[in-house]
């Protein structure tokens, strides 16, 4: 999202600690971030997918705490929310 | 764990019987590179550069692992050297991935006049770990040496042990035969298809050794296939110590050499076992001649359980039948029959044929199967250790083949087969072996670190918070549970109190070099 003072934010929401999936992360879309980061001032090396640490250390220094956070399903993880959702189906096709 | 090994026990009706045709001559035939129809890009592995281990599966009865830890560090490179000279005989010669009839020279038992054989009388291998490297002084003489991307590796089995659930009675300061001290610089691992080979070629590899002490052998540990009685003979098996039939679940590797029974997963990427500079998350080890074709490998020595294990199944039998819970520990009935395709019994009507026991899928790409878990529980060993296409965080939609953290083992067990009859021999039994990767970090760490002893990875409506592998999992005992889902609605079956039923006795960060870096490091003045 284009943010002032020609900043871009990068909204993302997970489970569990960034550091463990940060490796699946950048496979799924490192290469957005390595396009992102061509017009990027002082931006960490790439492809981010092979410079883990330095991506994980860039993104830890550009963090930001969310002044607030909504949670449509407090306490579930996306898994639980896909398999809520997939059960709910399941037993629709069946009812 | 059972994720990958070697074989199938093949059916007994083809020509030459279940021994000549796994462990025995004339009759082995691996098919050549890209034969196998899934197989879409052309091969770029120099097989003749990568060690064989990483690609093959050996099928010999018998194995011999020693530690060694440098002695001479000039003569150390030297000896390392002459196992890849091309001169059979100066020294046994490293195995490389090629083809078994490329390289091959016959063996002391044989008759130079009989038909060639296409396997040799051994396989050898080695892996160095970084103190080994040290010690080689590797470093000292290769001013861009870096192994940026690989720092489990650099750091060690025993630094990174309590990652993996390696404490209490697995912890380093447990572990046998200097393994975890620094001292443990080289594993020479030796593949025999008899004892007499065996017997030769460890007392050629010995005297290698300590040819102006290059090296010392500080360990050494034997494994061998068990063995179990048919038709009152005595014949060899694909079985571990809990009585499971392994092996059958084999990772593919794209434009690999070996072709294995097809299963839902898409071939690996051949970067996920040789280091590769196609490789998406990791650089090669520095400087190239060096890295490129390598791989790592984390030696394991595991001891069983195995009284503990069966003690427990009966515990439980006011829940669940024994060899019901057996199977949905594992995820397979302990003949190999795996609970997706036959969750009832162990002998399905009309049977499965070896090369069907692997084809199944967990979930299907539009969300259909078992994600439930109804026949195979999300929580058994396999399933975590392999969640083939369950959605797991990090990754994987449906149908997916979750394939970043694969894995590949090369073991074999030890100690005599369990006897129920004298369950109490006080013979120590467990597996020797390699899991092989090309990042010990995001394959092997991240697989017991996050599938065997974590539950997040499913969620919570799949897997109860705080559960482990039930059948490797480091547990706690108080707060230990398996759920065993059960149809229509049904609560599941709570199994509770496990104890870990196997504990680390030994293990090692290797690197595995390609010949082209044996080479280089023996040419370092």
């Amino acid at each position: 999202m284009p943010l002032e003072d020609n900043q871009i934010g990068f909204f993302t929401v997970y489970d569990g600690s960034f550091e463990t999936y940060i490796a699946d992360f950048t496979k799924n879309i490192g290469e957005v971030f390595d396009l992102i980061f061509k017009f990027t001032k002082n931006p960490p090396p790439s492809p981010c997918r092979k410079h883990l640490q330095e991506f994980i250390d860039f993104a830890a220094g550009a963090n930001r705490t969310p002044i607030g956070f909504y949670q449509a399903y407090p306490g579930l993880t996306v898994q639980d929310i896909h398999a809520l959702i997939a059960d709910s189906k399941s037993m629709s096709a069946t009812a | 764990m059972s994720q990958e090994r070697k074989t199938l026990e093949p059916p007994t009706q083809e020509s030459g019987g279940f021994l000549r045709r796994v462990f025995g001559r004339g009759e082995h035939d691996i098919s050549a590179p890209n034969t196998d129809s899934r197989t879409t890009t052309k091969t770029v592995l120099d097989l003749a550069d990568i060690q064989g281990f990483i690609l093959r599966g050996y099928r010999m009865p018998i194995v011999r692992h020693f530690l060694l830890t440098v002695g001479d560090p000039a003569e150390a490179r030297k000896v390392l050297g002459r196992f890849v000279n091309g001169d059979e005989s100066d020294a046994p010669q490293i195995t490389t991935a090629e083809d078994w009839h490329v390289g091959f020279e016959p063996g002391p038992g044989d008759n130079l006049a009989d038909p060639p054989r296409h396997k040799p009388d051994y396989c050898l291998n080695l892996g160095i770990t970084w103190s080994g490297l040290l010690a080689l002084e590797i470093k000292n003489r290769v001013p861009t040496l870096s192994f940026k991307s690989f720092g489990a590796f650099t750091a060690g089995a025993a630094k990174r042990a309590e990652l993996v659930g390696d404490t209490g009675a697995s912890a380093p300061q447990n572990w046998i035969g200097g393994f975890g001290r620094g001292c443990d610089h080289v594993l020479v691992t030796l593949h025999a298809i008899s004892s007499k080979a065996m017997t030769t070629y460890s007392a050629r590899l010995s005297a290698l050794f300590a040819e102006a002490d290059a090296f010392r052998e500080i360990w050494r540990g034997d494994g061998m296939a068990l063995m179990e009685v048919r038709d009152g003979k005595p014949v060899l098996t694909t079985k571990v110590h809990f009585g499971y039939t392994d092996g059958i679940s084999t990772t593919t590797v794209r434009g690999g050499p070996e072709r294995y029974p097809p299963d839902h997963q898409q071939p690996c990427e051949p970067w996920l076992f040789v280091l590769l500079d196609e490789a998406e998350n990791y650089f090669v080890p520095e400087p190239p001649e060096l890295g490129r074709n390598g791989s790592f490998a984390v030696f394991k020595m595991i001891e069983t359980d195995v009284v503990g294990f069966e003690n427990f199944l009966h515990s439980n039998k006011d829940k669940i039948d024994p060899e019901l819970l057996a199977a949905k520990i594992c995820g397979r009935w302990r003949n190999g029959v795996p609970l997706a395709l036959s969750p009832n019994t162990s002998s399905p009507s009309g049977g499965i044929s070896p090369e069907q026991l692997n084809n199944f899928e967990y979930v299907n790409e539009d969300g259909s199967g078992d994600p439930k878990g109804l026949r195979c529980p999300v929580g058994a060993h396999m399933r975590r250790i392999n969640p083939r296409g369950q959605p797991v965080t990090g990754q994987g939609q449906p149908g997916g083949s979750n394939n970043t953290h694969r894995l590949i083992r090369r073991g074999m067990p030890y100690g005599p087969a369990y006897d129920p009859t004298k369950p109490h021999d006080g013979i120590e039994r467990g597996l020797l072996g390699y899991f092989i990767n090309s990042s010990i970090e995001n394959q092997y760490e991240f697989v017991l670190s996050h599938w065997a002893n974590d539950s997040e990875f499913a969620g919570a409506v799949r897997l109860p918070p705080k559960s482990k592998d039930p059948m490797i999992g480091t547990q706690d005992s108080a707060e230990s549970i398996f759920a065993i889902p059960q149809p229509d609605g049904a609560p599941p079956i709570k199994i509770t109190r496990f104890s870990s039923f196997i504990a680390t006795k030994a293990a090692a960060y290797c690197f595995l070099p390609s010949i082209t870096a044996i080479k280089f490091m023996a040419q370092l003045s």
